[in-house]
């Protein structure tokens, strides 16, 4: 019994919080929290937005043409090996 | 009431209800718990009140990003403390550009250790006494004899939180003791 509260135990006996520590603490956590919810909002628009910059990622560009009947138009010399021009 | 039964829950259900739903209440219970000791640990490796309050705060902030790493394996105030540990000491370490705090007895290969020094006289000294001989002790000598007698740390937790060999630390938990005993007899035999 007396081991477990030997005199190095009793010297935390009267330890106390840090003055305004809970206040600082809480203000920090909202911060982060707050900076990370617009990262996750934010990020992915940003990224996006920097690929249809760069050119890429659009999803109209590369479906092939459609007739109005939705069927897929193809081009006269799809099926057909190249040949040299005339 | 809720508060009055929040009390009594173990710390690791705290943070398994703090990780299901993100309350900042259950956070603020592990800080009530653990700030006061956290920050008494803080004053007495850095020996300044200011320095403590924001090692304090930086100590805490490591707790909340990586509670969720949080195992279970060691009992939380062990992990909390350790956390501690390791940042007021990189902090000195920093500060005092000396790599070697630790390294007075840097013997790896010590073989067994016997610890013959008796505790009793240690663990049963007055609070005030052993205030003054712990600020008398090197500083190294001062976190282990922490760590083992007001932390519960096993002989494996200290020697991986300071990087040294379990025989190693084992000697320096004998010197430390015996080096407080010395310093307690030095300063007091005449009381």
């Amino acid at each position: 019994m007396s081991e477990e509260r030997n005199s190095f135990k009793r010297l935390d006996d009267d330890s106390e919080l840090p003055p305004n520590g809970e206040k600082e603490l809480n203000g920090s956590i909202s911060l982060i929290n707050s900076v990370s919810r617009v990262i996750e909002l934010y990020l992915p628009g940003f990224f996006q937005l920097l690929i249809s910059m760069s050119g890429g990622g659009s999803e109209k560009k590369l479906k092939s043409p459609r007739n109005a009947d939705g069927g897929e138009i193809k081009r006269d010399n799809e099926n057909s090996p190249s040949e040299p021009p005339l | 009431m809720r508060k009055q039964a929040l009390k009594n829950i173990p710390d690791e259900e705290i943070i398994s209800l703090y990780l299901n739903t993100r309350e900042s209440s259950y956070f603020s219970i592990l800080y009530k718990r653990y700030g006061g000791k956290v920050f008494s640990k803080c004053i007495s490796l850095l020996k300044d009140e200011e320095l403590a309050n924001d090692a304090t705060q930086d100590v805490f902030m490591k707790i909340y990003l990586n509670l969720a790493k949080f195992s279970g394996k060691s009992k939380f105030s062990t992990w909390v403390y350790s956390i501690t540990y390791n940042y007021c000491i990189d902090f000195i370490r920093r500060r005092k550009k000396d790599r070697n705090l630790f390294a007075d007895d840097e013997v790896e290969n010590v073989g067994e250790v016997i610890d013959d020094v008796p505790e009793k006289e240690l663990l049963e000294m007055e609070v005030s006494r052993l205030k003054v001989v712990l600020e008398k002790i090197p500083l190294g000598d001062k976190t282990v004899l922490l760590m083992k007698y007001q932390d519960d740390m096993s002989i494996k937790e200290i020697a991986e939180i300071l990087d040294k060999s379990e025989s190693a630390i084992k000697m320096k938990i004998k010197r430390a003791k015996h080096k407080a005993q010395k310093t307690y007899k030095d300063i007091f035999k005449d009381l």
